[in-house]
C-alpha cells in the first residue's frame, strides 16, 4: 500500500507549502489507498460548504418549509457510539441550518437540545453556548445573529475536536452535514422540479470526492470502511455527472470602498433526470442507514 | 527596579504583537463579523503570525452565490493584513491590497459564477507579524 504524506506535513507557520486540492482528489481518485497529511485532512474539513448555502438555495426556490424532511429528534437513543453521534450530529446541524434559514424558532429549540444532548455526550458541550443560542432562537428578529452564534458554536467544536486528535469525528460530522444538506435538496427537486437546485446538487459531485478523501484517511476502522462503501455507491452515480469548468480573465472595480469582483469563468453542469433520481434514491438509503443507525 | 523596567522593555521590544492574541478575543471577532451587514456568516479564518509570513484557507465557492470576504486586521500602518483570492488553479483573482494606489479594501465581494475549490491568502509583511481575522459571508446571488 503506498502511503506518504502530501504537502506540509513539516511546514512551519507563515511558510507552509500550499495545498492543492485539485492534485489531492484527482490523485485519490486514482489511489484511493493514498493517505493524507493531518494539515490537508484539517483543510479538506474547513473547506467543506455550509448547509445554510442550500438551505438558502431550497427556501429561494419558493418551495415551503417540509418539517416532515427532517431526523426526528426522538432517534438520540439509536445513536450509542461516539461515531454514530457525531454523524447524527452532523445530521441534525444540517436540519438546523433549514430550520434557521426558514426561520422556524419554535423548531429551534428541540434540534438545539438534541444537538446538545450529543455535544455533552462527545465531551465537546461546553463550546455550545446553548442558553444564548435558546434566548435567541425565541426571538424572530434575532435570527442573523442564531445563525451566527450556532454557526460559530460549530466552529469551535470542529476545532477543538481536531485538536484533540479527534478528527475522524470531526469527518463524521462533516460528512453528516453535507449528506443531510443534498439529501434536503434532493427531496425537494423530487416535489418540485427546479434548475438552479438540480445545477447545485450535480456540483456536489466536486464535494463528495473531498468527503471521500477525508473518511479515506480512517478507513481501517471498521465503522469507517462501512461508510465509505456506502458513499462509494453515491459516487458512481455522480460519476455519470459532468461538469465543464471555462475560465476567463476576471476583472475588479471598486464600488463604494469595496473591492467587487467580476468573475467571468463558468462551470457548466450536465446531468439528467435519470441521473438526479438515482442520486436521490442513494442518498435516501444512504441517509435512512445513518438516522436508524442500520449499516449492515 | 532598572533591571525589572529593562526586562520589561526587552519583553516588549522582541515580544511579537501577535502572542497578545490580540485578534483572538470574541470581542474583536464579533466586531469583525458585525460588517457583514445582509451577509450570513459562514466562516472566520484567524490569523496569527509571529513574523512576516502568510497563512491559506480553502472553501468550496458556489455558483449563484456572492461572497463577501471581510479582512478584518489590527489597522497598524506597516503591518496590515492582505488577503488574496485565488481560483482552483491558483490564478489570482483579487487581492484587498492595491499597490499601485496603495489601496487597502476592507472587503472583496465575489458573485461566484463557477463552484470549485477558491484558496484565500492571508499575509501579513511587517518583520514581527500580526494578527487578523478573515470572515466569510454569502448572499444568494439574485
Amino acid at each position: 500500500m503506498l502511503s506518504f504524506c502530501i504537502y506540509g506535513c513539516n511546514s512551519n507557520k507563515g511558510t507552509a507549502e500550499k495545498l492543492d486540492m485539485n492534485q489531492i482528489i484527482s490523485e485519490n481518485s486514482q489511489q484511493p489507498e493514498l493517505e493524507i497529511s493531518e494539515e490537508s485532512l484539517n483543510s479538506i474539513i474547513q473547506s467543506l460548504p455550509s448547509p445554510l448555502e442550500i438551505a438558502s438555495l431550497i427556501k429561494g426556490s419558493g418551495v415551503p418549509f417540509n418539517e416532515s424532511l427532517l431526523n426526528k429528534t426522538d432517534k438520540l437513543e439509536n445513536y450509542t457510539t461516539d461515531f454514530e453521534k457525531s454523524l447524527a450530529m452532523g445530521v441534525y446541524s444540517g436540519n438546523l441550518g433549514y430550520i434557521n434559514v426558514y426561520e422556524k424558532s419554535f423548531l429551534a429549540i428541540k434540534y438545539l437540545t438534541a444537538i446538545k444532548g450529543i455535544a455533552d455526550d462527545l465531551k465537546i458541550g461546553q463550546f455550545f453556548d446553548f442558553e444564548t443560542i435558546k434566548r435567541l432562537s425565541s426571538n424572530s428578529d434575532k435570527i442573523d445573529s442564531l445563525i451566527y452564534l450556532s454557526t460559530l458554536n460549530f466552529e469551535k467544536m470542529d476545532q477543538f475536536l481536531r485538536g484533540q486528535s479527534r478528527s475522524n469525528l470531526s469527518v463524521l460530522m462533516v460528512t453528516g452535514t453535507w449528506l443531510e444538506s443534498l439529501y434536503l435538496a434532493t427531496q425537494v427537486v423530487k416535489t418540485k422540479k427546479n434548475d438552479k437546485l438540480i445545477e447545485r446538487i450535480a456540483e456536489q459531485k466536486m464535494v463528495l470526492d473531498q468527503v471521500m478523501l477525508i473518511l479515506y484517511a480512517y478507513k481501517n476502522e471498521d465503522f469507517f470502511s462501512v461508510i465509505i462503501d456506502n458513499m462509494k455507491e453515491l459516487k458512481s452515480e455522480f460519476d455519470k455527472v459532468t461538469i465543464i469548468y471555462n475560465y476567463r480573465e476576471p476583472s475588479t472595480k471598486e464600488v463604494n470602498g469595496r473591492l467587487v469582483i467580476v468573475d467571468n469563468s463558468s462551470t457548466e453542469v450536465k446531468i439528467t433526470d435519470e441521473q438526479v433520481a438515482s442520486i436521490t434514491s442513494t442518498i435516501e438509503k444512504i441517509r435512512a442507514k445513518i438516522i436508524d443507525s442500520s449499516y449492515n | 527596579m532598572k533591571i525589572i523596567r529593562i526586562f520589561l522593555w526587552l519583553v516588549f521590544a522582541t515580544v511579537p504583537f501577535s502572542v497578545f492574541g490580540q485578534c483572538q478575543t470574541d470581542e474583536f471577532l464579533d466586531n469583525c463579523a458585525s460588517k457583514l451587514e445582509d451577509y450570513t456568516f459562514i466562516k472566520a479564518f484567524n490569523t496569527d503570525l509571529p513574523k512576516a509570513g502568510s497563512e491559506e484557507y480553502s472553501y468550496v465557492f458556489s455558483k449563484g452565490s456572492s461572497y463577501l470576504i471581510i479582512v478584518c486586521d489590527q489597522n497598524i500602518n506597516g503591518n496590515r493584513m492582505v488577503v488574496n483570492l485565488y481560483d482552483r488553479n491558483r490564478k489570482l483573482i483579487a487581492s484587498s491590497f492595491n499597490p499601485k494606489t496603495k489601496t487597502y479594501y476592507p472587503d472583496l465581494l465575489y458573485p461566484c459564477t463557477a463552484t470549485g475549490v477558491y484558496y484565500l491568502e492571508a499575509s501579513i509583511a511587517g518583520a514581527k507579524g500580526g494578527c487578523g481575522v478573515t470572515i466569510l459571508g454569502f448572499m444568494k446571488s439574485e
